[in-house]
């Protein structure tokens, strides 16, 4: 009896172990729940490179063909502004290329233009407050701003927006790595919307990726954690960097038994189908983002896909097949969920206090609307 | 010598198969959409509508509207969203026989056409020479289009031409829309 009793307490005590060991209990998973849907007009399609959720209640999307930033009531599901961009003429907002935004209310909103390289401050009836040319504040090698889809979501804290540049845009072809070279992949500068004085910060690619391979196709995820925590992921390897002052940081080794992040040489960009056909052939972590509400983090990954000759190689690459992670504020894995395939367009997604909500705008959604954006909430629960 | 000869005769193979093999695609393209090509076409023009570089799609959105309804050549617009067909065409536009609305992205699949526009010339219902619209390809003699019959096509190009210079720098960017 006494042998039995030992057993089992030692059999209890290595699963304990074991669990510790692993570093992670999956205690948690996401699941789906209602679908909000909203009605769009025809001039506009149910996906944008720019999205931003804010104030609550608000989702805001860029109109590329338009030029146009909308506002729609998650509430209400209706568009309640739509503010008209000018390229050109006295009433300039913005700019000729690209152009994203960020909401800091309803009021007031920073239109970033990659061409010219302006920030666009406009009040809460469109109009222009003042122009801000950020090609002065930061240096040579930084040439392009990060788009804001798939984890690259200005943030702000006070009056100073932090906004990553594009690594790819400013490197060398074949770029690789060396403690040389290490300072021209600082990734990060913020812009004082008061003051228009810019910074760049000393945070650059980690020292782990010197080595003898092109640097091209390995990005920056960037979020705000809690009390303004600056976090940082790159989507290849395991590791998540934070900060609060961009001069002290943490490191991390994410926790999750998935290491199938294979190296992408993507040194032939010029090849856009081999790039493609690279890209959604390999894991990468794609997204991340921050629930404040709860004080977790949702790292998206893309699942690697073997390809053939039926293969959609650019929808594939534009639409991600995904599993999420959620991690806690240690970083630690607390959940997984499999996205089904084909369904999501996971670079429209947000956060509010009922949970993760992910557009359901995959073109090959058999609920594929084209008049309207439609999300899923996803909650998170124990199992 | 011989292994030269030898060389050069299967490189000779080769660019033949490889012509071929753009044919066939085309017409399995054309076979999809149960459209068979007929003799009449000298030119196939693939225009991405969506995930495609902006600057490259505006010259060639300009020498569509040129040539609607001109049998010697055919449209094929690739894009899954109807919207974005009606926002450049309008209903009007597209029930002109040469435009064929690839909602399956088929072009894509069968990698006819990529992120930018492409253009292929053809004769005998073989393909003969291949553009990709890129940014940097867009100095192609567009006179070739309609083997240098066409002067309003020789006029559109030039336009167009003049119209492209100093847009550089942004075809990047302006593709991940």
């Amino acid at each position: 009896m006494n042998i039995l009793k030992g057993l089992t307490i030692l059999s209890l005590l290595s699963v304990t172990l074991a669990c510790k060991e692993s570093g992670y209990k999956l205690e948690n998973t996401l699941t789906p729940d209602k679908l909000l849907t909203i009605p769009i007009d025809n001039s506009t399609i149910n996906n944008s490179f720019a999205t931003q959720f804010f104030a609550e209640n608000f989702f805001a999307m860029y109109n590329a063909k338009m030029n146009s930033i909308q506002i729609y009531d998650i509430n209400s599901s209706k568009l309640i502004r739509n503010i008209k961009l000018y390229k050109e003429g006295d009433n300039q907002t913005s700019g000729y290329g690209i152009n994203f935004f960020y909401f800091k209310s309803n009021d007031s909103v920073a239109v970033i233009s990659t061409n010219p390289t302006y920030i666009y401050l406009l009040n809460s009836k469109d109009s222009l407050i003042k122009k801000i040319d950020y090609s002065t504040i930061y240096g040579q090698n930084l040439k392009l701003l990060t788009l804001p889809d798939l984890g690259h979501q200005p943030q702000l804290i006070g009056n100073k927006l932090y906004l990553l540049h594009t690594i790819g845009g400013s490197f060398d072809k074949n770029f690789k790595l060396t403690q040389d070279n290490i300072n021209r992949t600082k990734t990060t500068y913020s812009v004082d919307l008061n003051t228009d004085s810019g910074k760049l910060y000393d945070f650059t690619y980690p020292k782990e990726f010197i080595n003898d391979k092109c640097l091209l196709g390995i990005n920056v995820l960037y979020t705000l954690g809690e009390n303004n925590l600056h976090v940082y992921k790159f989507t290849y390897e395991n590791f998540i960097f934070t900060t609060y002052d961009h001069k002290t940081f943490k490191k991390y080794e994410l926790s999750t038994s998935n290491k199938n992040f294979p190296y992408r040489d993507l040194s032939y960009s010029m090849d856009m189908y081999k790039s493609m056909k690279t890209i959604i052939e390999s894991n990468e972590y794609v997204h991340l983002i921050y629930d404040k509400n709860k004080n977790i983090y949702y790292l998206f990954v893309r699942k690697s896909l073997k390809c053939d000759s039926n293969t959609d190689i650019k929808t594939e690459a534009r639409f991600p097949r995904c599993s999420i992670l959620v991690l806690n504020t240690k970083f630690s894995l607390i959940g997984v969920v499999d996205l089904e395939d084909n369904r999501f367009n996971v670079r429209i997604s947000f956060v509010n206090k009922e949970g993760l909500f992910i557009s359901e705008g995959h073109p090959s959604n058999s609920n594929f609307n084209e008049d309207q954006l439609s999300f899923r909430l996803f909650k998170l629960e124990k199992i | 010598m011989k292994i030269g000869n030898i060389l050069l005769f299967v490189a000779l193979i080769l660019s033949s198969c490889h012509k071929d093999e753009k044919s066939e695609r085309l017409n399995k393209f054309l076979k999809e959409y149960d459209n068979s090509m007929n003799n009449n076409i000298q030119v196939m023009i693939f225009i991405p509508l969506e995930g495609v570089c902006i600057s490259c799609l505006d010259r060639i959105l300009y020498f569509s509207k040129e040539h609607l309804g001109d049998e010697r050549v055919l449209f094929v617009l690739s894009t899954r969203y109807k919207k974005i067909v009606a926002s450049y065409f309008s209903e009007n536009e597209l029930t002109n026989k040469n435009i064929i609305h690839d909602n399956r992205l088929l072009s894509q699949k069968l990698q006819l056409v990529n992120t930018a526009p492409s253009i292929y010339l053809l004769k005998n219902k073989t393909v003969i020479k291949t553009y990709d619209l890129s940014i940097k390809e867009f100095t192609m003699d567009y006179d070739q289009l309609f083997n240098n019959s066409s002067m309003k096509g020789r006029k559109v190009m030039k336009e167009l031409r003049i119209k492209n210079e100093g847009n550089e720098g942004e075809e990047e960017l302006r593709m991940k829309e």
